[in-house]
């Protein structure tokens, strides 16, 4: 059964975004997230099984995008996010003078984006499903196949790491 | 109702009822926290710096643009459109990959390329390297050549077909010839009949970018590679066949009862009939011979080594090697097709650079990459390029040709 094109534009548009955003926070780069979602949907339309019978098209959707984009990392020749955890990354934007005593709320967006960059792909994939899909924590140890009460912790050691680069990022800009 | 006058920040975004309300705010949730805020019934610190996590959060994420997704969906839709259904999900038309890490390191293929380290930016300086080493077998022509003592004839097309009847007489497939006649010679015509009873000696050259199909006098046919020169008579005459390679030929010989022998820097392979396949680029530090079928006799200094079909002879400096391998993996490229198995991508790479001849500039070290697969070499070096670096996560720049790599 192959799905019609007006109706997979239709998801197309409703989601992508969405979609588009969550496969950035896992991986970061534009190339990947291009093909993994350009493969799921060629997959929904050579085969629209599994899909029409989904009852929440957007959780099948983000799964699939999810297993490519999984897929794709472990493909390549690096993890590339396997230890970056375990970096501490300098507080950035040190050696920039001209941010200094510019309102916190203001902070340099490239700085934000770099201590976002600086959690490993479990930390910001945890972040993303509570903080932009509003997941409970049962949802999201379904969707990482993990307990629930490892996501809790996964969640927890990730904001208490997030504060402290944010903090220090605060550091940074107020000096 | 929950109480939340003793959370913390992190209590708050562990709340679901919290998050979600920032996520999805209503009048009625917007109404919920502002009353709660003035009724002194929250921290407010602890509250507001939940909402600056989120807000710095969303503030350091990636955003999708607008233009590249309705693209994506262009390209969705004209795949969808095309592709029948068991092709589908196909990315990589031209390659089927599987890149996985080899900790060795493996620098010995990559002589060819030129090493310079990557912080050098300076444009005139590389270009000077970059002429005086790739090109070790210098490229004398842009088109494949024959040459004669006192002619050279070159040919159009990337990938021209010269065949001699026994009598040595040449014939051309429809490609464009340009003659050159040597300096105070007069101009000879290739294809008259006067010539052939002279045994003269030719040279086929075939530059960088081209691939030939030579038919000897005797029905043997040569697929000529990229970079190659082969030197070869016009009729064989006396009691062996003999050519000389410098390069990678593919050779299907006819049998007829004499040897036919090729001599190359490293080794001399005496066959009968046979198809087989040597590389022996005078700038690599290896030979090779891989037999197809057939039996092959391979002198290397002292030692003679007999191969089986599906054996691979390699000589080096430091000794022999005899494996059993794929032919498949080294006569493809006679179909434009080049398969890979457990190569480096340096070896890719100087594949790659012989076939386009391009350049490229890589890092010293070996990337580690190793690769498998299929290349169709009819795609553009860049479209080749932009798949490879999609699945073995390397960055390249283009300059007047020069490609420079960044391995991460």
């Amino acid at each position: 059964m192959r799905a019609g094109l007006s109706e997979l534009e239709d998801c197309f548009k409703r989601y992508s975004w969405d979609l588009y955003s969550y496969g950035l926070c896992l991986c970061r780069q534009t190339d990947i997230v291009d093909d993994a979602i350009h493969d799921v949907f060629v997959d929904i339309h050579a085969n629209a099984a599994a899909f029409s019978r989904a009852y929440d098209k957007k959780r099948y959707l983000m799964a699939s995008v999810r297993n490519k984009i999984y897929h794709r990392l472990n493909d390549r020749r690096v993890n590339q996010n396997v230890d970056i955890s375990d970096i501490d990354i300098e507080s950035p934007g040190q050696a920039d003078d001209d941010i200094i005593g510019r309102e916190t709320m203001l902070m340099d967006v490239e700085i934000v984006k770099e201590m976002v960059s600086s959690l490993n792909i479990r930390q910001r994939e945890i972040l993303y499903l509570r903080f932009n899909e509003g997941k409970s924590f049962k949802e999201i140890s379904r969707i990482m196949r993990v307990q629930p009460q490892s996501a809790q912790n996964l969640f927890q050691r990730t904001l208490a790491k997030l504060k402290r680069l944010l903090v220090e990022g605060k550091i940074a800009v107020e000096k | 109702m929950t109480d939340y006058s003793q959370y913390k920040s992190s209590d708050f975004l562990s709340d679901d009822f919290f998050v979600r309300s920032k996520l999805y705010p209503t009048r009625e949730t917007d109404r919920f926290w502002d009353d709660l805020i003035r009724k002194r019934g929250i921290d407010i610190i602890e509250y507001t710096d939940a909402d600056l996590v989120l807000y710095r959060w969303k503030v350091g994420l990636l955003q999708p643009d607008q233009e590249d997704l309705e693209q994506l969906w262009q390209k969705i839709a004209v795949d969808c459109a095309s592709a029948p259904a068991e092709t589908v999900g196909r990315r990589h038309q031209f390659l089927v990959p599987l890149i996985s890490v080899l900790a060795s390191v493996a620098a010995a293929l990559a002589i060819l390329f030129i090493f310079y380290p990557s912080e050098v930016k300076e444009q005139d300086e590389l270009k000077v390297d970059s002429d005086s080493m790739i090109i070790t077998a210098p490229q004398k022509y842009d088109k494949v050549a024959i040459i004669s003592s006192n002619s050279e004839l070159l040919l159009d097309g990337d990938s021209p077909e010269i065949i001699y009847d026994s009598k040595g007489n040449m014939k051309l497939s429809d490609v464009p010839v340009f003659e050159k006649a040597a300096a105070e010679e007069p101009v000879r015509d290739e294809t008259s009949q006067e010539d052939a009873s002279q045994n003269e000696n030719r040279t086929i050259y075939v530059p960088f970018g081209r691939i030939a199909k030579l038919e000897l006098s005797d029905h043997s046919v040569l697929w000529v590679n990229a970079g190659t020169s082969v030197g070869y008579p016009k009729v064989f005459t006396g009691g062996s066949r003999e050519i000389t390679v410098d390069g990678e030929v593919y050779a299907e010989i006819a049998h007829d009862g004499r040897p036919f022998i090729v001599h190359s820097r490293d080794m001399d392979v005496r066959v009968k009939g046979t198809s087989f396949d040597i590389s022996s680029y005078s700038t690599d530090d290896f030979s090779r011979v891989v037999l197809v079928k057939g039996s092959v006799d391979v002198a290397s200094g002292e030692k003679v080594v007999s191969l089986d079909p599906a054996q691979a002879l390699t000589v080096e400096s430091d000794g022999m090697t005899l494996k059993r391998i794929d032919p498949n993996m080294y006569t493809s490229w006679t179909e434009g097709v080049y398969r890979f198995e457990n190569a480096p991508i340096e070896d890719v790479l100087l594949k790659l650079c012989r076939f386009y001849n391009v350049t490229f500039v890589l890092p010293k070290q070996s990337s580690g990459i190793i690769c498998h697969g299929t290349l169709e070499l009819k795609e553009d070096i860049d479209v080749i390029l932009k798949g490879l670096m999609r699945i073995a996560s390397f960055n390249y720049a283009q300059k007047d040709g020069v490609y420079y790599m960044n391995f991460n």
